[in-house]
């Protein structure tokens, strides 16, 4: 088992630090390219719902920086693993609970929000959701 | 990202290059709010170069679709990659956009 962390500022400026960092992770295991992308993708998800709300009421009105831990553990040994786990001390909030949006209504019916975190439950393996220590911290997991 | 464009008197092509992610898609909002107006009758989205569509990217799409229906014109999106394509099917999108 291999891990790195990284802390970063929860903000959108951020996001392609954060896709280099886990991008550099999978290819030092040598994911396949379209894996790598369906967690890029389900990652980029998570980091920015982190970016656009977690803070948004506590911390901009005093001008405080919120922050973002983001721990990778990849594993080659038995399969493919690669476990991220996303942390911040922003409000509580679990992306998990809400709904998922109905992808059978017409284009001129259909709502934009809550895609992102159902790309994320089709794609990753595993999702979880837990509030620790006053922080959120979300897991994901893929194996291939 | 790269977007190019080509637009004729009722047509509009636009070519996706690289990612469409979160940082992409304000960019082709904004593009497309610009071209899509009354008298196109047809907008042709190439996704050949793309191969990354986050949600954003998503909402961008849909958004063109929506346009398209208001104004009684025909969108196609084209020339799809795999992994797009798979995105457009978990999302139902694949559902609600035509595709060539």
């Amino acid at each position: 088992m291999r891990t790195e962390e990284m802390e970063v500022a929860a903000s959108i400026d951020s996001l392609s630090k954060v896709m280099s960092f886990i991008e550099e992770n999978m290819r030092i295991s040598c994911w396949p390219d379209s894996e790598i992308n369906k967690v890029l993708v389900c990652a980029e998800e998570i980091f920015v719902n982190i970016a656009s709300y977690s803070y948004v009421e506590s911390y901009s009105a005093i001008g405080k920086e919120g922050l973002c831990q983001i721990k990778v553990d990849t594993d080659i040994d038995a399969r493919y693993m690669i476990r991220i786990t996303f942390k911040d001390q922003g409000m509580p909030f679990n992306p998990l609970s809400m709904d998922s949006p109905d992808i059978t209504l017409s284009a001129d019916d259909r709502e934009i929000g809550g895609l992102g975190i159902l790309m994320v439950r089709k794609m990753m393996d595993d999702v979880s959701y837990s509030y620790e220590y006053e922080s959120n911290i979300l897991t994901m997991v893929k194996y291939w | 990202m790269d977007i190019s464009k080509i637009v004729n008197e009722t047509e509009v092509t636009i070519k996706l290059s690289g990612r469409l992610d979160t940082t992409a898609a304000p960019e082709l909002i904004e593009l497309l709010d610009e071209i899509l107006v009354d008298g196109v009758e047809l907008f042709v989205l190439d996704m050949e170069e793309c191969d990354y569509v986050a949600s954003s990217g998503l909402r961008a799409i849909l958004g063109a679709q929506k346009k398209m229906n208001a104004i009684h014109g025909k969108m196609i999106v084209k020339n799809v990659v795999s992994d797009v394509m798979a995105v457009f099917e978990m999302t139902g999108f694949s559902d609600i956009l035509t595709f060539e």
